[in-house]
């Protein structure tokens, strides 16, 4: 389909070759949205990754120590995964919103701040629905990661603390380089997620204010059914795969040794 | 002995069992009787089901893509469901023979793609209710309703420029809506002699005042990433005689005094943004909802919103607040212009088989009868799109508010329902959000517009 003119009103189309990609990178507002769509994938991926470890850390410490309150938790942190993507949108659009009732300008009015504009602002649009997607994929990186740590054979541990170890160590040369190939996976699947985000994005914020929140998925779905180009949204969505998999195998070489290919 | 015992006994049992279960059959086969013949009309013997008109084998049968929310099993309105309940029963009675299989369409957005799908492929419904503004989209298959339109000219004009194709009617329009401008009336009798705005400059200067002495927005209007960003302020562009596109459908933005309009239109925005008279905010409005809760939690003297709010306002609101927003027209570039964006359902017939078009024909011209008209357009909370059912209906000529919306729809407009106006209406809403934010300047962004636009007419 990418190499045809093909149009959603019109049943017949020509072969085109690689005009369709060539006009969606022709296309100004593409460049502006590549960059929005670098930023917000970039910056979700690491903080997921991130904010996932440390959940997964917090919670395999308190099912070792015995703690309470570890199920529960995960399940609250799980919920956030659950939920379809346009609810949460919905759902942080409404915390955001920028008067005094908006849930968290009303705590920040309260405390002494003014109102925040979370949602006009073009530079603020695109930090929240970083945070409103990374709060979404946190828990999946978390559950993954959390499967992977339940793998690290204890004995490794011990002997670690043993040679004198401490804390920082044991994560470093212990637990990374033996949930190197979950870390791998975890990081293809959520690039792979955010890269497609789409759901979430239309309905906190349509891709606005101007480009500032329109990333690639929601690009293609306006070429394909706002403007009836399939050729071109199918253009579109061939760059992206593409994409996923230049980053599946960067992160192939980075984590996974050449003999475990 | 035993035996005998047990005939006698069987025989009992048997006849108080063939009383009970003849009597629960009686029961059910009435109970299943009226819910098989709900909305069935005793004399002619016909059922209106709920996916089923008519004869199930019907000669002809017709197929009709509905809208749930439109339909006689709505259940969010119920007195939309009886008028077209009604509809259904009248039209059975006339068409014995015939029989309608409704298809439902849960998605408004899927029902246009699927509609211009079938349509392309040859394998559209027999009739189909089609929104306005998709109406050009379908000119070459819509079969001519002329014969059900008795007074033409009793339509709006705007019905005719869109409805009318090469002197015949394509469509009937059954139901319309309108763009105002709603205002706070005790507002405008402290800061404006009791009248509302009637061009930019009064609403900016009205709009400072208020925001000074009241500590609140003059002025709201959709800024954010929806389609209600363009519609809704288009009526601007529209009052200063500008034109997206010409009659075959090319865009003629950069024609001089089409850019001219819309460069007036951005730099107004502006104005509202620097003045402080508007918040920044509105470039994340994408709900009329947002504008309506601004509105009640008087945060906003005045707001750009649709007719069906002041409805929506009633019910929210105790009757001192809702009575004390009006409605007046949208306030334009000079007094003496006025546009308001206009769209609505309509319902199209596709089939051009002889026999099954008359009888589609029938079905559709309902909606254009008069009678019909007031009360489908009650029930819904809809405008009609003919002027003397402001007039003849006792529901419409005594409400203040429609006799303002039957004014406005005078100079009403609807959108060019060529493909090139969704490129129009995204590149908008994106030059708007631009402006709105202080992104770009108002003659970047309609220059990048206009430069978007045509690159993609022109591929």
């Amino acid at each position: 389909m990418s190499f045809t003119n093909m149009s959603l009103i019109d049943p017949d189309y020509q072969y085109v070759g690689l005009e369709a990609f060539q006009r969606v990178i022709l296309s100004q507002s593409f460049w502006t949205m590549a960059k929005a769509t670098v930023i917000f994938v970039a910056i979700s991926v690491v903080l997921q990754i991130v904010l996932g470890m440390i959940l997964a850390l917090a919670i395999d410490y308190g099912v070792k120590k015995h703690l309470y309150g570890s199920v529960s938790t995960r399940i609250a942190v799980l919920s956030a995964w659950v939920i379809p993507g346009i609810v949460i949108g919905i759902l942080w659009k409404i915390m955001l919103i920028e008067t005094n009732y908006g849930i968290v300008n009303y705590f920040l009015v309260q405390s002494g701040f003014s109102v925040v504009s979370f949602l006009s602002d073009p530079q603020m649009a695109l930090l929240s629905t970083i945070a409103a997607n990374t709060w979404r994929g946190t828990a999946f990186s978390m559950i993954m990661l959390y499967a992977g740590l339940q793998q690290v054979p204890q004995h490794l541990y011990d002997a670690a603390r043993v040679d004198g170890a401490r804390a920082l160590q044991r994560f470093r040369y212990v637990t990374l380089p033996q949930i190197k190939p979950v870390v791998f996976i975890n990081l293809v699947l959520i690039t792979i997620y955010t890269l497609n985000t789409f759901d979430m994005i239309m309905s906190l914020t349509g891709g606005g204010p101007g480009h500032a929140t329109e990333v690639l998925a929601l690009f293609m779905y306006f070429e394909g059914f706002n403007r009836f180009n399939l050729g071109q949204a199918a253009a579109v969505a061939v760059m992206m795969l593409s994409v996923n998999v230049v980053m599946t195998v960067i992160y192939m070489r980075l984590f996974i040794d050449e003999e475990e290919f | 002995m035993r035996k005998q015992d047990t005939h006698y006994d069987f025989t009992r049992r048997t006849v108080l069992k063939l009383s009970t279960t003849a009597g629960m059959s009686a029961g059910l086969s009435a109970l299943a009787g009226c819910l098989g013949n709900n909305g069935s009309d005793g004399s002619s013997g016909k059922i209106v089901a709920k996916d089923q008109i008519g004869a199930g084998d019907g000669n002809p049968s017709l197929t009709y893509w509905m809208l749930p929310d439109q339909s006689h099993t709505t259940t969010e309105n119920k007195n939309v469901a009886k008028t077209v309940e009604k509809f259904f029963q009248t039209w059975a009675k006339k068409h014995s023979d015939a029989g309608i299989q409704i298809e439902y369409q849960t998605n408004l957005e899927q029902m246009k793609t699927k509609l211009l799908q079938v349509v392309a492929r040859g394998s559209a419904p027999s009739m189909s209710q089609v929104d306005s503004f998709w109406v050009p989209n379908f000119y070459k298959d819509l079969q001519p309703v002329s014969d059900v339109i008795k007074n033409p000219d009793d339509w709006y004009p705007f019905i005719k420029d869109v409805a009318v194709q090469e002197g015949e009617w394509k469509t009937v329009w059954k139901s319309t809506d309108c763009r105002a401008l709603y205002y706070r009336q005790d507002l405008m009798d402290k800061y404006n002699d009791g009248k509302p705005p009637k061009t930019w400059d009064e609403l900016i200067q009205v709009g400072e005042t208020i925001k000074k002495q009241e500590n609140m927005s003059g002025y709201m209007y959709n800024g954010g990433k929806w389609e209600a960003t363009t519609f809704d302020n288009l009526a601007m562009f529209w009052a200063q005689g500008g034109d997206l596109v010409n009659d075959k459908g090319k865009p003629v933005l950069d024609d001089g005094k089409n850019k001219k309009a819309l460069l007036n239109v951005f730099q107004f925005f502006k104005r509202t943004i620097d003045s402080g008279v508007t918040p920044k905010r509105i470039a994340n409005i994408n709900d009329y909802a947002l504008l309506e809760q601004a509105a009640l939690n008087g945060e906003t003297a005045m707001f750009l919103g649709g007719n069906w709010q002041i409805s929506t306002m009633k019910q929210k609101a105790d009757e001192e607040t809702w009575k004390n927003w009006k409605v007046a027209k949208i306030p334009q570039m000079k007094a003496d212009i006025a546009s308001t964006g206009t769209g609505g359902w309509t319902e199209g017939v596709f089939t051009s088989n002889k026999q099954k078009r008359k009888a589609a024909t029938d079905f559709v011209g309902m909606y254009a009868k008069r009678e019909n008209m007031a009360s489908y357009c009650k029930a819904s909370g809809t405008l009609p799109t003919r002027k003397s059912v402001y007039e003849g209906t006792k529901y419409f000529s005594e409400d203040p508010y429609m006799q303002v919306y039957k004014k406005l729809l005078k100079n009403g407009r609807a959108r060019p329902g060529y493909p090139i106006y969704l490129t129009i209406s995204s590149e908008w809403q994106t030059a708007a959000g631009k402006v709105i934010t202080g992104q770009a300047s108002p003659e970047k962004a309609v220059d990048t517009m206009i430069s978007n636009v045509n690159s993609q007419y022109n591929s």
